[in-house]
C-alpha cells in the first residue's frame, strides 16, 4: 500500500463528520483541543473585559461607574472566569491537542470522554455567563467564603450559580485528568519509555495527577455549601456545630495546588520551547522532572498560608510558613535549568522567546513576593490588600499567560500549517509587557499603602488616586496589547502563506506529521528509540507515511491504537476506538439538566435527570466490545498483541483506577471535614448522638465481605491462554455480589433513616452525607453488576473477553471498602463517647 | 508503574506525615494533651517530636531501600533519589517547628 492510498484510507476512517454536524459529533482530540482552546480564550476575553470594568471603576476616587452590587459580581466573575473557565480549560485544550501528537499516538485513551468534558465545560460556562447577563452572577468573591455566602447573608441564587456552575465545569477537569493520566501511561508510541517521554508530557502527567487530588476538596466544599443553602444542613454555621473555617480549609486544599496546576503546564511549555529556540537540549532534564514532582507534592502542604490571619495556633502557622518557603527551591531549580539551557545554547529571539523573556521578568518578581507573603508577620500586614492581588497576577499572568502566548506562537505553525507573515506580534508583546507591569507593579505599591482588595471605591484623600490611575491606564494598554495578539494570531492563521514541516527544527514527534495535522496523526506509529526521535531520524515523517511503523495497515475500517507497558512502553494490546457520536453532548446536556434542576430548585426533576444520566452511561458502554473472541492481532515488526477487551488491565480499568484516586481524595476530604468539625468547631458535642444498633454494621460489613469474596470467584484470566472460548462465565458469583452490595446499601438506608435530624446540628448533617456517600457507591456498583449480567447474557463476555469483569470487580471492591470505612466513621462516636 | 511509584513514594510519605502531624497537633490541643507533662515537656510536644523523628526515620529507610533495590529503568533511580532527598529535607524543615513553637495558641 502506497503512502497516498494509506492516507486516504486512514482519513476516511478517522475523519470527523462533515458540515454542521462536525462540532457536535466529533471525538477527535485535534478538533476538541482546538474547541477547548477557542472556548478558553473566549472566556479570557470576557474576563479581560470584566477586568477593564474593574479598572475603570477604580481609576478615580468616589467613582459612580458601578454600584457595589454590580462591582461585586464583576470582580467575582473576573476571578471565576480566569481561574475556572480560562486557565484550567486552556491547559486541558493544550494537553488534549498536543499530547497524542507528542506521544506518537492517534488519539487520547477515551475520545468520547474528551468530548463529554468539553461539553460540560461549555454548558457550565454558559450557565455562569448567562447569570451575569441577567444580573444574577455570583458576588461573594472567587473563593466564596461563608458565612458571607451562606443562606443568611446571600439568600439569592447568585452563590448557587457559582457552586453548581463550578462543580459542573469541574467534571470537565476530572474527565481530562483521568484521560491524560491513562493516555500518558498507556497510549504512547512503542519504545517511548518513561525516560524518553517529552518533557511537556511529564509536566502534563504531574498536573493531571494534581487535578485528581486537588479538585475533589473543592467539589466536596461546594456540595456541602449547596446542601447548607438548599436544605439547611449546617456545615458552616457555627451556631449549629458547623464552622466557616472548614470552607477555607477545603477551598485552599484545592486553591493552592491550583496555582501550580496552572503554572506547571506553562512551565512545561517553557521547558519545551527554550531548548528548541536555543538549539540545544534541556539542561538537567532529570533534575527538572524531579523538581516538577517535588513542586507538586510541596504545593499540597501550603494551603494554610492563605489562612494565616484566621487565628490558627503558632505551630500550625509555622509548619505552613516553612513549607511555603521551601516551595521556592524546586521552582528555582527549573528557572536555573532554563537559564542554563539558554546559556549553553544559541538562543534565537523569535516571537515565542520574547514571551518567555517576559515570563522570566514577571514570574520571578511574583515568586519573590510569594516568599515575602510566606513570612507570617509580613502576611499579616499585607493580607487582603491589593498587594496580594498584585502578587497573584504576577504569578498567574507571568507564570501562565506569558508562557501560553509563547506556546501559541510556537505551535501556531503546527495548528494552522502556515508561516508567520504579519508582524503585529512584536508590538503587541511590547504593549502587553508594559501594560502588565504598569497595572500590577503599581498595585503592589497601593496595597502597601493600605488599599484593601475588592473595595468598589475609595476616598479622594487616601493618597491612592494617582497610583490607581496609573494602574488603570496600564490595564487598558495591556488589553490593547492582548487584542493585538489575538489579531496577529488570527491574521496569520487565516491569510498567511503555507509553512513547511518542522519550522523550528524540533526533535519531538508532534513535528513529524503533516501540517496541519491529519485526522489520524500518524499513518503508522513510530518505534521510539530516543527522547528526540525526529532529530535522530530526520526522514522519520516519510518513513511513517510509507508505513514503516506499527499499525501501518488499516483494518476493517476500525480506529486502531496500541496500549503499551507503563515503564518500557512495550506493546501490550490493541484498542479499537468508538466512532463519531453525539452521545457526549447529549450526556453533557442531561448532566446540565441535573445541575439546573438544583439551581432552580425543581427538585422533583432531579431524580429523573440522574436516571437519564445513568441510562445514557449504560448506552455509552453498551456500544463497546464484541460478541466474538478475536485472535491476537498483527501490529507490525512481526509482533502480535491481544485485543484490549481480552486483557485484564484494559484502558477502562486504568481509567477507573484514576477516577478512584479522585473519589478517594473527596472521601478523605470528607473525613477531614468530620474530624475538623468534631475537634475544632464550636458547639460540640451535638445534642444527640446516633443510637447504637448492631444491625447496620453487621449487615453492612457482612454484605461488603460477601460482595468481595463473590467477586473473587469469577474465573481467573489464566483460562483465556488456552486459546479456546470456554463460553459464558458463571452468573452465580455475580448474583452473590449483587446480594452483598444490596445488603450494604440497605445498611446505609437504615442509617439514613435513623440519623439525628441533620438540620439541627452539623453532626447529623455529616452522618447524612457519609451515609449517602456509602449508599451512592453501593448503588453504583450494583448498577455495574446489573450491566454485567446483561452483557454476559448477550454474549459480550467470555472467558477471553473479560476486561469488563475486571473493571466491575475493581468497583465492587472499592465500593465495599468505602462502605466499611463509612460504617466505621458513622459508628466511631459510639466507640469514643 | 513500579518505577513511577519509586519516584512518588518518598514525597507521598512526607505529605502523609505532614498532614498527620498537623492533625495530631489539632487533635492533641482539642483533647487537652498539651496540659499533661512528660519528661519535663508537654505530652503533646513529646508526641509531635516522636512523630517528626519517625517521619525522618521512615524517609531514611525509604532512601536506603531505593539505594538497595534496582528500578526497571536505570533513569528512574536518579530521579527517585532526588525526590527522596527533597522529601527528607521537607520533613526536617517543615516539621521542625514541633520543637520550639507554642502548640495550641
Amino acid at each position: 500500500m502506497n503512502a497516498l492510498k494509506r492516507h486516504r484510507l486512514l482519513t476516511r476512517i478517522w475523519a470527523s463528520d462533515s458540515g454542521w454536524k462536525r462540532c457536535f459529533t466529533t471525538v477527535s482530540h485535534t478538533d476538541l483541543g482546538r474547541m477547548f482552546l477557542g472556548m478558553a480564550f473566549f472566556y479570557f476575553a470576557v474576563g479581560g473585559v470584566l477586568a477593564m470594568l474593574i479598572r475603570a471603576q477604580l481609576a478615580s476616587p468616589d467613582a459612580a461607574f458601578m454600584g457595589p452590587d454590580i462591582y461585586n459580581q464583576v470582580f467575582t466573575m473576573h476571578g471565576t472566569m480566569m481561574m475556572f473557565l480560562f486557565a484550567i480549560p486552556a491547559f486541558e485544550g493544550l494537553a488534549v491537542y498536543l499530547l497524542p501528537k507528542m506521544l506518537g499516538a492517534r488519539d487520547l485513551a477515551f475520545p468520547r470522554l474528551t468530548a463529554y468534558g468539553f461539553w460540560c465545560y461549555t454548558f457550565g460556562g454558559f450557565m455562569m455567563l448567562t447569570s451575569m447577563l441577567v444580573g444574577l452572577a455570583p458576588d461573594g468573591g472567587w473563593f466564596m467564603y461563608p458565612p458571607l455566602t451562606g443562606p443568611a447573608a446571600s439568600p439569592g441564587v447568585n452563590t448557587d450559580v457559582w457552586l453548581l456552575g463550578v462543580t459542573f465545569v469541574e467534571i470537565s477537569a476530572i474527565c481530562a485528568a483521568v484521560e491524560l493520566c491513562v493516555s500518558i501511561l498507556k497510549f504512547r508510541a512503542p519504545g517511548m519509555s518513561l525516560d524518553k517521554m517529552p518533557i511537556f508530557v511529564w509536566y502534563a502527567l504531574v498536573t493531571a495527577l494534581m487535578i485528581l487530588t486537588a479538585f475533589p476538596p473543592l467539589i466536596l466544599g461546594s456540595i456541602l455549601l449547596e446542601l447548607e443553602r438548599a436544605i439547611g444542613l449546617p456545615f458552616f454555621d457555627a451556631a449549629l456545630g458547623g464552622d466557616s473555617l472548614l470552607w477555607q480549609h477545603l477551598f485552599w486544599l484545592f486553591g493552592h495546588p491550583e496555582v501550580y496546576i496552572i503554572f506547571l503546564p506553562a512551565a512545561g511549555l517553557i521547558s519545551t520551547i527554550i531548548p528548541v529556540m536555543s538549539r540545544t537540549s534541556l539542561l538537567g532534564h532529570g533534575w527538572v522532572v524531579a523538581s516538577v514532582v517535588a513542586l507538586a507534592f510541596l504545593s499540597f502542604g501550603l494551603w494554610v498560608h492563605h489562612m494565616f490571619a484566621t487565628g490558627i495556633p503558632h505551630m500550625g502557622v509555622a509548619f505552613f510558613s516553612a513549607a511555603s518557603t521551601l516551595v521556592a527551591v524546586p521552582t528555582a531549580v527549573q528557572v536555573f535549568a532554563w537559564i542554563g539551557t539558554m546559556w549553553h545554547g544559541r538562543p534565537q529571539l523569535q516571537m515565542p522567546m520574547l514571551y518567555i523573556l517576559g515570563f522570566f521578568a514577571t514570574f520571578v518578581i511574583g515568586g519573590l513576593t510569594g516568599v515575602m507573603l510566606a513570612i507570617v508577620p509580613f502576611d499579616w500586614q499585607a493580607h487582603d490588600t491589593a498587594f496580594v492581588t498584585a502578587h497573584l497576577h504576577y504569578v498567574l499572568f507571568g507564570g501562565f499567560v506569558f508562557p501560553v502566548l509563547a506556546g501559541l506562537y510556537y505551535y501556531a505553525p503546527l495548528v494552522t500549517g502556515r508561516r508567520r507573515f504579519f508582524r503585529i506580534g512584536e508590538y503587541a508583546f511590547g504593549l502587553v509587557f508594559i501594560g502588565f507591569h504598569g497595572t500590577f507593579f503599581a498595585m503592589h505599591w497601593v496595597g502597601l499603602l493600605g488599599q484593601r482588595r475588592r473595595i468598589y471605591t475609595y476616598d479622594a484623600d487616601t493618597g491612592w488616586e494617582l497610583i490607581n490611575l496609573i494602574s488603570s491606564i496600564g490595564g487598558f494598554v495591556l488589553a490593547i496589547g492582548l487584542a493585538m495578539v489575538l489579531l496577529d494570531l488570527a491574521l496569520n492563521a487565516i491569510v498567511a502563506i503555507r509553512g513547511k514541516r518542522n519550522p523550528w527544527r524540533s526533535g519531538t514527534l508532534e513535528w513529524s506529521m503533516m501540517l496541519p495535522p491529519s485526522a489520524y496523526n500518524f499513518a503508522s506509529l513510530p518505534r521510539v528509540t530516543s527522547r528526540e526521535p525526529l532529530a535522530d531520524i530526520p526522514d522519520l515523517p516519510t518513513r511513517l507515511a510509507r508505513g514503516e511503523g506499527y499499525l501501518a495497515v488499516p483494518r476493517d475500517g476500525r480506529r486502531e491504537m496500541l496500549t503499551v507497558s507503563t515503564t518500557h512502553a512495550h506493546p501490550e494490546s490493541l484498542v479499537v476506538y468508538p466512532g463519531n457520536t453525539a452521545l457526549p453532548i447529549l450526556m453533557a446536556a442531561v448532566t446540565g439538566s441535573f445541575f439546573l434542576s438544583l439551581l432552580f430548585k425543581i427538585y422533583w426533576f432531579t431524580p429523573f435527570a440522574v436516571l437519564a444520566v445513568a441510562a445514557l452511561a449504560w448506552r455509552w458502554v453498551w456500544g463497546l466490545g464484541s460478541q466474538t473472541d478475536e485472535e491476537d492481532q498483527e501490529i507490525g515488526f512481526g509482533e502480535t498483541v491481544p485485543h484490549a477487551m481480552q486483557t485484564d488491565r484494559s484502558q477502562g480499568w486504568w481509567g477507573s483506577v484514576f477516577l478512584m484516586v479522585a473519589d478517594a481524595t473527596l472521601f478523605g476530604s470528607l473525613i477531614f471535614g468530620y474530624a475538623f468539625l468534631w475537634t475544632i468547631a464550636p458547639n460540640w458535642p451535638p445534642p444527640q448522638w446516633l443510637a447504637f444498633s448492631v444491625w447496620e454494621p453487621l449487615i453492612g460489613v457482612a454484605g461488603a465481605a460477601v460482595a468481595i469474596i463473590a467477586a473473587r470467584q469469577t474465573p481467573r484470566p489464566m483460562q483465556r491462554r488456552s486459546g479456546t472460548t470456554t463460553g459464558m462465565p458463571h452468573l452465580l458469583p455475580t448474583w452473590q455480589s449483587l446480594l452483598g452490595l444490596s445488603a450494604l446499601a440497605a445498611a446505609f438506608i437504615g442509617l439514613l433513616l435513623r440519623t439525628p435530624l441533620p438540620t439541627e446540628h452539623a453532626y447529623g448533617a455529616v452522618l447524612c452525607v457519609i451515609s449517602a456517600f456509602g449508599l451512592f457507591h453501593a448503588l453504583l456498583a450494583i448498577l455495574m453488576l446489573v450491566f454485567l449480567v446483561f452483557r454476559i447474557r448477550r454474549g459480550f463476555i467470555s472467558s477471553r473477553r473479560r476486561s469488563e469483569v475486571e473493571i466491575v470487580k475493581l468497583w465492587i471492591n472499592y465500593a465495599a471498602l468505602i462502605g466499611v470505612v463509612c460504617l466505621v466513621l458513622i459508628l466511631s462516636p459510639v466507640l469514643f463517647t | 508503574m513500579r518505577d513511577l511509584l519509586r519516584i512518588l513514594i518518598a514525597p507521598l510519605i512526607w505529605l502523609a506525615a505532614f498532614s498527620a502531624v498537623y492533625a495530631l497537633q489539632g487533635f492533641g490541643c482539642a483533647a487537652g494533651l498539651n496540659e499533661a507533662i512528660f519528661v519535663g515537656m508537654s505530652f503533646l510536644r513529646a508526641m509531635l517530636i516522636l512523630a517528626w523523628v519517625l517521619t525522618i526515620a521512615t524517609l531514611v529507610g525509604i532512601f536506603y531501600w531505593l539505594e538497595r533495590t534496582a528500578p526497571r529503568l536505570p533513569w528512574t533511580s536518579a530521579i527517585s533519589r532526588i525526590t527522596a532527598c527533597v522529601a527528607m529535607v521537607a520533613a526536617i524543615w517543615s516539621l521542625f517547628p514541633v520543637t520550639f513553637t507554642s502548640i495550641c495558641n
